[in-house]
């Protein structure tokens, strides 16, 4: 597309104006110094963009294959492929509207040499789905400005951003969490952690026999290990409307990021030995199209009911913060009634008397704190895993915001001598917040 | 664009003020008018920071009222400049012996006026081409600011005034307000504090009927921001009252000072006898109020300008920056400004104009993605057409011979110049 912009009108006009200012006074090198303005109104014609100007872009991403909530960096690098110095190149790379750029600038505007090239850098927070993103307009303007070319230049790869959906893809980011299965036992038998020497006994093992104490004594013993059992992990996920909130425009609600962790430690202990059981608090069957596992509330074992389980607090909080995004950033959608004291207490009382309990709640309200304490003086070990709705993503933080987040903090203070917290801020990515989640299961552990 | 720029369009913004303050020193030394030229840029330099203040906060009460006295200053400024440019020249140019030399002169005081009040143009342009400040509703708003701020000082002025005229003996009705109220008329008009306690009457007037406007229609009630251009106003006035004796004496002789002693002792019983017909206190309310409408004329003036398309709707300041240094350079030449120095003034204003122009639209596109390069090739090339049309201007002024305003300059160079100018100008515009 080619437009030709209004440009060099002073310069007539001063030419106009210099002709006629000599005229009126007869004087000849006034009518001569016209000749400047006159000068810049011919620079002006006979300036064109190259007929053989020509660019390519690529686009990049990192990482490829985010999960929701994480930071992408996408890197567009436009390369002058012609033979002629593009003196005026103003590229505005073409990013979803579902996306927001969180850091950085999705455009460039620079002069280029021919095989040169320049990038430009921006960040936008990743969000569940494919985004695709539209070609790259490309503007370029001929020296003195006055001929524009405008065009999509088409980037070939780097055009989808997906994400993956840490719901319902398995996780390998981190496998590290075997321990976090098992719980030792007082009895002797399979295991790692020496536990006694019994008398021998026809057809216990040969690598199990003292060997040791046979050459000293020439009596046959056998060793045992401490006996461990299957631990029982229980993920309770806070799916309640006071978090269902954004960060910041383009951004998942906080309710996503506790599902997105949530599903990432599961991942973690169910690829160990231990069983993961979920429930979930503040989801409604009505409010959503997923079949909710059964349960008061909804709870599941297996990875199809747990992942269905997952999916359904998403999409209520999907619903809840959209509302929210229209009526402002930060504020609360509307939906399920929050918990009450007897729901607390149903959920402590359902819980399995070994199990260790994680708890995905963003601590936006009291009611948090009060489920946390009371798992907590159910004799189970927590962890308590809070990713906060801010601050730091908004220029400008509302003295609201301000005391929301002073709040939170005091939430923290008063659950951190009953259990162990991870804070996770907006800037930590998922990968990094669950690897922090199964480490402290490893040091909370019975 | 009310966050702070990025360093490469703040680089094109410095150009434009950097050119203008340099170019407009040069035209205005070259003419001979530099304090004058001076004041006048200084007042709009001030006008420019009221508009960028209305502008950039607009309901906030103290900017706006910054703003009203800022915008009084600056055209107070204006004023001064442009009317010390011309007691100074009046002084320096005349008496002329003869009345057929009178024509040279006048035009010569007519012409270095136009030059300070372009150059004052050039400076405003200069100051409001950061952000592109003429854009938007900051112009309707500044009008609205002036008219607001002029609103008291030209009541009071008229007021004054017409009270001078009936406190005089001469006035037919004067008799018209025998006993106590034209005792109280005569020494409203006699002493300061008369004239002070005559407009607080005045104000107080006005307020009850604003009070009854308001309860009338509350919707119609004026917010504080909206009175705090009423009291810059009122404050002028108020000063002007109390303190023009101390005002009025020293500025008649300071400009008497400048006028050719002839035209003094012609003009001296003039302002004696307008002195002492209407009184120190209504001259100099009546100096304050014409001082505001000068600012409210030039927000009037721009937006009728930016309406009618003569102002581009982007980059307006920078064409008033560049605009004002043509047409400065232009009316410099015949005044008998040097020839490279006229040609620089016009290189220097097409210069402003262009990277004015081009850092806003930079801005707008790119914001803080554009990087110096850009500008700095736009920057080269555009200077280097400049200079290359300033060297063939110079060159031609000299085959042509003498200075400027040399006489016998053949006419058909002359005529060839413009059928040049003309057809080659006919030819870009294809």
């Amino acid at each position: 597309m080619t437009r030709a912009p209004r440009r060099w009108e002073g310069a007539t006009a001063a030419t106009l104006g210099l002709l006629a200012l000599g005229l009126l006074f007869a004087s000849p090198p006034l009518l001569l110094f016209a000749l400047v303005p006159l000068g810049f109104v011919a620079y002006g014609s006979l300036s064109a963009v190259p007929a053989t100007a020509t660019v390519d872009c690529v686009r990049r991403f990192d990482p490829e294959e985010p999960a929701p909530g994480d930071a992408v960096t996408v890197t567009l690098t436009v390369r002058n492929t012609g033979e002629a110095v593009l003196p005026d190149l103003r590229v505005v790379d073409g990013v979803p509207s579902g996306l927001a750029v969180r850091d950085g600038n999705p455009r460039l505007a620079t002069a280029l040499a021919p095989g040169e090239r320049a990038s430009c850098t921006y960040e936008v927070v990743a969000r569940r789905g494919t985004h695709a993103f539209t070609d790259p307009t490309v503007r370029l303007r001929s020296l003195a400005g006055s001929d524009v070319r405008t065009a999509q230049i088409p980037v070939g790869d780097g055009r989808d951003l997906r994400t993956v959906d840490p719901i319902d893809t398995p996780s390998d980011r981190d496998t590290r969490a075997p321990q976090a299965g098992r719980q030792p036992t007082s009895r002797g038998g399979g295991g790692v952690e020496f536990h006694a020497t019994r008398e021998y006994r026809p057809g216990d093992p040969a690598d199990r026999i003292d060997w040791r104490r046979y050459a000293k004594s020439g009596d046959l013993a056998t060793v045992e290990y401490r006996a461990g059992r299957g631990l029982r992990t229980v993920l309770v996920l806070d799916g309640r409307p006071p978090g269902r909130v954004v960060p910041g425009p383009g951004e998942p609600t906080v309710v996503e990021r506790c599902a997105s962790a949530a599903a990432g430690v599961r991942e973690a202990v169910a690829g160990g030995t231990g069983t993961v059981e979920l429930l979930a608090l503040g989801v409604d069957a009505g409010d959503v199209d997923v079949a909710l596992p059964s349960g008061d509330p909804p709870r599941a074992t297996d990875r199809a009911g747990t992942t269905a389980l997952l999916r359904a607090v998403v999409e209520a909080a999907e619903v809840g913060g959209d509302q929210a995004e229209d009526a402002g950033v930060g504020s609360a959608g509307g939906g399920t009634p929050p918990a009450t004291d007897a729901d607390v207490e149903r959920l402590v009382g359902s819980l399995h008397p070994t199990a260790q309990v994680v708890l995905f709640s963003p601590l936006l309200d009291d009611r948090a704190t009060a489920l946390a304490r009371r798992i907590a003086a159910g004799g189970h070990p927590l962890v308590v895993v809070s990713p906060g709705p801010g601050p730091g993503r908004q220029p400008s933080e509302s003295p609201g915001a301000t005391v929301a987040a002073l709040e939170r903090a005091a939430r923290i203070d008063a659950i951190e001598p009953h259990g162990s917290v991870v804070d996770w801020g907006p800037d930590e990515g998922l990968t990094r917040a669950v690897g922090r989640t199964l480490d402290r299961l490893r040091r909370t552990g019975p | 664009m009310s966050a702070r720029a990025p360093g490469p369009i703040r680089f094109g913004w410095g150009v434009v003020a950097a050119t203008t303050l340099a170019a407009g020193a040069v035209l205005a030394y070259a003419v001979g008018v530099p304090v004058g030229a001076a004041v006048a840029a200084a007042g709009a330099a001030c006008l420019g920071g009221s508009l960028r203040l209305v502008r950039a906060q607009p309901r906030r009460v103290r900017t706006v009222g910054a703003a009203a006295g800022l915008l009084v200053v600056g055209a107070g400024g204006v004023v001064a400049g442009g009317s010390y440019a011309t007691f100074r020249l009046l002084g320096a140019l005349f008496p002329v012996p003869r009345v057929p030399l009178f024509v040279d002169p006048s035009v010569r005081v007519a012409g270095a006026v136009v030059v300070v009040a372009e150059l004052a143009v050039a400076t405003f342009g200069a100051v409001v081409t950061p952000g592109d400040v003429l854009r938007g509703k900051g112009l309707r708003r500044w009008q609205r600011l002036g008219v607001r701020t002029a609103t008291i000082p030209v009541v009071a002025a008229a007021a004054l005034l017409a009270l001078g005229g009936l406190r005089n003996p001469g006035s037919a009705v004067n008799d018209a307000f025998p006993g106590p109220v034209g005792a109280a008329l005569d020494w409203s008009a006699g002493s300061p504090l008369g004239t002070l306690a005559l407009l607080a009457a005045l104000g107080g007037a006005v307020s009850l009927v604003a009070v009854w406007w308001r309860r009338s229609d509350r919707s119609l009630a004026p917010s504080r921001r909206a009175l705090a251009p009423h009291a810059v106003g009122g404050t002028l006035v108020a000063s002007a009252a109390l303190g023009h004796g101390r005002i009025v004496g020293p500025l008649r002789e300071f400009a008497m000072g400048l006028l050719p002693t002839t035209l003094g002792e012609l003009l001296d019983p003039a302002v004696d006898s307008v002195l002492a017909f209407y009184g120190g206190a209504a001259v100099l309310a009546g100096v304050v109020a014409a001082v505001t409408i000068v600012g409210v004329t030039a927000a009037a003036a721009l937006r009728a300008a930016r309406a009618v398309g003569v102002l581009p709707r982007e980059g307006a300041g920078a064409a008033l920056a560049g605009g004002g240094l043509v047409v400065a350079a232009g009316v410099a030449s015949p005044l008998g400004a040097p020839a490279a120095l006229v040609v620089a003034g016009v290189v220097a204003g097409l210069l402003a104009w262009e990277m004015g122009t081009f850092a806003t639209t930079l801005a707008r596109e790119a914001g803080a993605a554009a990087d110096r390069r850009i500008q700095l090739v736009h920057l080269g090339a555009t200077l280097g057409v400049g200079i290359a049309g300033g060297a063939a201007a110079l060159a031609g002024t000299r085959l042509l011979g003498g200075p400027p305003t040399t006489p016998g300059i053949p006419v058909p160079a002359a005529l060839a110049a413009v059928v040049t100018g003309t057809v080659l100008f006919a030819l870009s515009g294809r």
